[in-house]
C-alpha cells in the first residue's frame, strides 16, 4: 500500500515537473489542462491533489511560485521549475523508465 | 516559544490560509470559465469545476501539511461562529438580490464540505448516485434555501440527507465588484457504496 502511494505520488511529481520543464511559468489550471492535453485526455489529475503536490514540491525546492496577473487579468499563482527541479526531473524520469521497462519485460515473458 | 514567535507564527498561518483560499478560488473560477467557454451552461460549468476538484477540505489539509510550519488554527471559536451566523441569518433573510453565476460575479468557494451520510435502508436497497441540490450561498457564506433539483431517492431518505449535508456547507461568498453577494449554485451530493 505504502509502495503504491509512493508510486502514484511519484507519477504526479513526474508529470508536473515534466510539464513545467517544457514551458515557462504556469498556474495549476494550466498544468492540469496541459497534462490532459498532451496525454490525449488519458491522464486526468484529480485537481484537488495537484495543489498539495505543488506546495510540497515548492517546499522541496524543485519549483518556485509567484503571484501574477493571469491572461485574463486575475491574480494567480504561477509555478516554474528550478535548477534543482530539473535535476530531480531527470532522476525521476530515469527511475520511471526503469520501472516501466521492468513491467514490460514481465508482460512479454508471461 | 515566546509570545512574539507565537504571534508571528499565527500571522504566517493566516497568510498561508488566505493564499490557499485564493489559489483554490482562482482555480475553480478559471475551470468554470474554461468549461463555459467550451459550451457548458454556467450551472454545469461551476458544478463540473467542483466535481473535478474533489474535496476542498482535503486539498487544503494537503497544502497545509506541505508547508511545514503551518498548522490549522481556529481563529474564531465555535460559539462566536454560531452567534455570527445567527446575526447573518436574521440580517440577510430580510431580502437580498440573489445572483446567478456569470459575468461580473466571482464564484463562491467551498471551505467546509461535509459529506452526506447514507441511511441504513438506502444502503440495504443499494442505492447509489448523486442528488443535485440548488442552494443560495449567502454573503455570510452560509448555504441557505436548499432544494433538490435532481432527486436520487425520496423513499429511503437520501434526498433529505443531501439537503442536510448541504445546509452545513460553508463558502467564501461570491463577490460582485468586490462586495459579497448571494448567489445561486448547484451542488452534486454523491452517494457511492464501496
Amino acid at each position: 500500500m505504502r509502495q503504491r502511494r509512493d508510486t502514484l505520488q511519484g507519477t504526479l511529481d513526474l508529470l508536473v515537473l515534466r510539464t513545467l520543464a517544457g514551458a515557462g511559468a504556469m498556474h495549476g489550471t494550466d498544468i492540469s489542462d496541459r497534462i490532459a492535453e498532451t496525454s490525449c485526455d488519458v491522464l486526468r489529475v484529480e485537481e484537488g491533489s495537484l495543489y498539495p503536490a505543488l506546495h510540497r514540491m515548492e517546499e522541496a525546492g524543485w519549483i518556485t511560485s509567484q503571484w501574477k496577473a493571469s491572461e485574463n487579468n486575475r491574480r494567480a499563482r504561477y509555478y516554474r521549475l528550478t535548477a534543482s527541479g530539473r535535476r530531480r526531473l531527470s532522476e525521476v524520469e530515469q527511475r520511471w523508465t526503469k520501472h516501466v521497462d521492468a513491467v514490460m519485460r514481465v508482460l512479454k515473458m508471461a | 516559544m515566546s509570545a512574539l514567535t507565537r504571534l508571528l507564527n499565527r500571522f504566517r498561518r493566516t497568510l498561508l490560509e488566505r493564499e490557499f483560499d485564493d489559489e483554490i478560488r482562482f482555480h475553480l473560477e478559471e475551470r468554470t470559465r474554461r468549461n463555459a467557454a467550451a459550451g457548458m451552461s454556467p450551472q454545469d460549468a461551476a458544478a463540473d469545476a467542483l466535481d473535478r476538484f474533489g474535496s476542498v477540505d482535503r486539498a487544503k489539509a494537503g497544502m497545509r501539511s506541505a508547508r511545514t510550519v503551518a498548522h490549522p488554527t481556529l481563529a474564531v471559536s465555535a460559539s462566536t461562529l454560531v452567534v455570527l451566523s445567527l446575526i447573518g441569518a436574521i440580517y440577510w433573510s430580510s431580502r437580498l438580490p440573489v445572483y446567478d453565476l456569470g459575468a461580473g460575479i466571482t464564484a463562491p468557494v467551498p471551505i467546509v464540505t461535509p459529506h452526506p451520510q447514507y441511511t441504513a435502508s438506502a444502503m440495504r436497497a443499494k442505492i447509489q448516485g448523486a442528488v443535485r441540490v440548488r442552494c443560495v450561498v449567502r454573503p455570510d457564506g452560509v448555504c441557505g434555501d436548499v432544494t433538490v433539483v435532481r432527486s436520487l431517492d425520496r423513499r429511503y431518505g437520501l434526498d433529505e440527507e443531501a439537503l442536510r449535508a448541504s445546509r452545513n456547507w460553508r463558502f467564501r461568498p461570491a463577490l460582485r465588484a468586490g462586495t459579497p453577494v448571494a448567489t445561486r449554485i448547484d451542488l452534486e451530493m454523491r452517494f457511492a457504496l464501496r
